[in-house]
């Protein structure tokens, strides 16, 4: 299995055959980008069960659009912007990220939050309370909308700037701007919400 | 500085300038969002820790046999995307369409071709001419000056036999 970035000249003809109709020429772009594309959809829908399925969707969507790549950017970004995309359609399609956030949620539900994200040995030390925050992250990106978890996810888990994201969402960089603010901003007011109803 | 401007400074984490430090040194509200921000921003970095699934013995395979297999799977996805755009387009259209048809015109009616100004004059007139001519069309014009000329004229009558 090939994890390194291939070779630009090998990548070039892989693409070259695949456009020509040659499906084999497809198998040493999976290799060379999958785990890249399990880590980006990982990070994005967080059940490990679903991974797979929605890598072998990215992966068959890319070789059915192949002929649209034009090498204005690298394979890698055409790809994970196929990947993002798809994760958005998934994310959306998903009843959970429906709900949305902390404060829209009905109360049982902001208890069933509070109570999974409260450790049992808490005792109000600093670690126990950076544990509970760190699993309420997890419960409020589950139910965040899906493009705040989007933009989110790239900038502050998968470490992108806002340069890439602009590139591979295919937005504006004030847009890209504006929108993290305003993601950031709902996550804060959900955490308000939280730390209010301790 | 407004403080929203200052929060989407501060929460990129780079180095305050000068003016956005003192804000939020002086601002309560500013300090308060950069703590819970880097709270949050903390808990989401450490979700990079978390290692992704490993991609299963065989992947590569799989994945080429369903291209090998679905034909048509690729064939409904290109239909899926393009098809998705046709409908929305057709919909789009469809309710223009729609607000064409049902929208009043915006320019003056034109169906009496006179306008209601007109019509009212013209109604205020045959009444005035009902109540002049009565209902039988006979002219009372003389009668309704002259009625109450009996009462005058008897007064009149009886100044002049005085």
């Amino acid at each position: 299995m090939v994890h390194s970035r291939p070779d630009p000249s090998h990548e070039a003809e892989w693409i070259r055959l695949c456009k020509s109709g040659e499906k084999e020429a497809f198998a040493p772009l999976v290799d060379a980008y999958q785990r890249r594309v399990f880590s980006i959809v990982f990070h994005f829908v967080r059940r490990r069960n679903d991974v797979e399925d929605l890598v072998q969707e990215i992966f068959m969507k890319a070789f059915a659009a192949i002929e649209s790549y034009n090498a204005q950017s690298s394979f890698g970004t055409w790809l994970n912007r196929i990947a993002v995309n798809h994760c958005y359609d998934y994310l959306r399609r998903q009843r959970s990220s429906r709900v949305t956030y902390f404060w829209e949620m009905s109360e049982e539900g902001q208890r069933q939050v509070e109570a999974q994200s409260h450790n049992p040995a808490d005792n109000g030390s600093n670690s126990a309370e950076k544990l509970a925050i760190g699993d309420l992250i997890n419960k409020l990106l589950a139910r965040a909308p899906a493009e705040d978890r989007v933009i989110l996810t790239l900038k502050e888990i998968e470490d992108r700037s806002v340069e890439e994201i602009s590139e591979i969402m295919g937005l504006k960089l004030s847009t890209v701007k504006v929108r993290l603010h305003r993601a950031r901003k709902r996550m804060i007011r959900d955490l308000e919400k939280w730390q209010e109803g301790r | 500085m407004r403080c929203d401007a200052v929060r989407q400074i501060v929460e990129e984490g780079m180095n305050m300038p000068p003016a956005v430090a003192a804000h939020v040194e002086s601002c309560s509200g500013c300090k308060g969002y950069l703590r819970k921000w880097e709270t949050l921003r903390g808990a989401l970095i450490a979700l990079r820790a978390e290692d992704p699934p490993e991609p299963s013995i065989g992947f590569t395979t799989r994945v080429m046999h369903r291209l090998e297999d679905n034909p048509a799977e690729l064939g409904q996805q290109f239909i899926d995307q393009i098809g998705r755009r046709v409908v929305y387009a057709t919909l789009m259209v469809a309710l223009m369409l729609l607000l064409v048809l049902m929208l009043p015109p915006s320019g003056p009616y034109r169906s009496s071709g006179i306008s209601e100004s007109v019509l009212v004059q013209a109604q205020v007139a045959s009444l005035s001419n009902e109540q002049i001519l009565g209902v039988d069309g006979a002219d009372n014009s003389e009668q309704m000056v002259s009625s109450p000329a009996p009462a005058t004229s008897d007064n009149s009558g009886g100044r002049g036999t005085k």
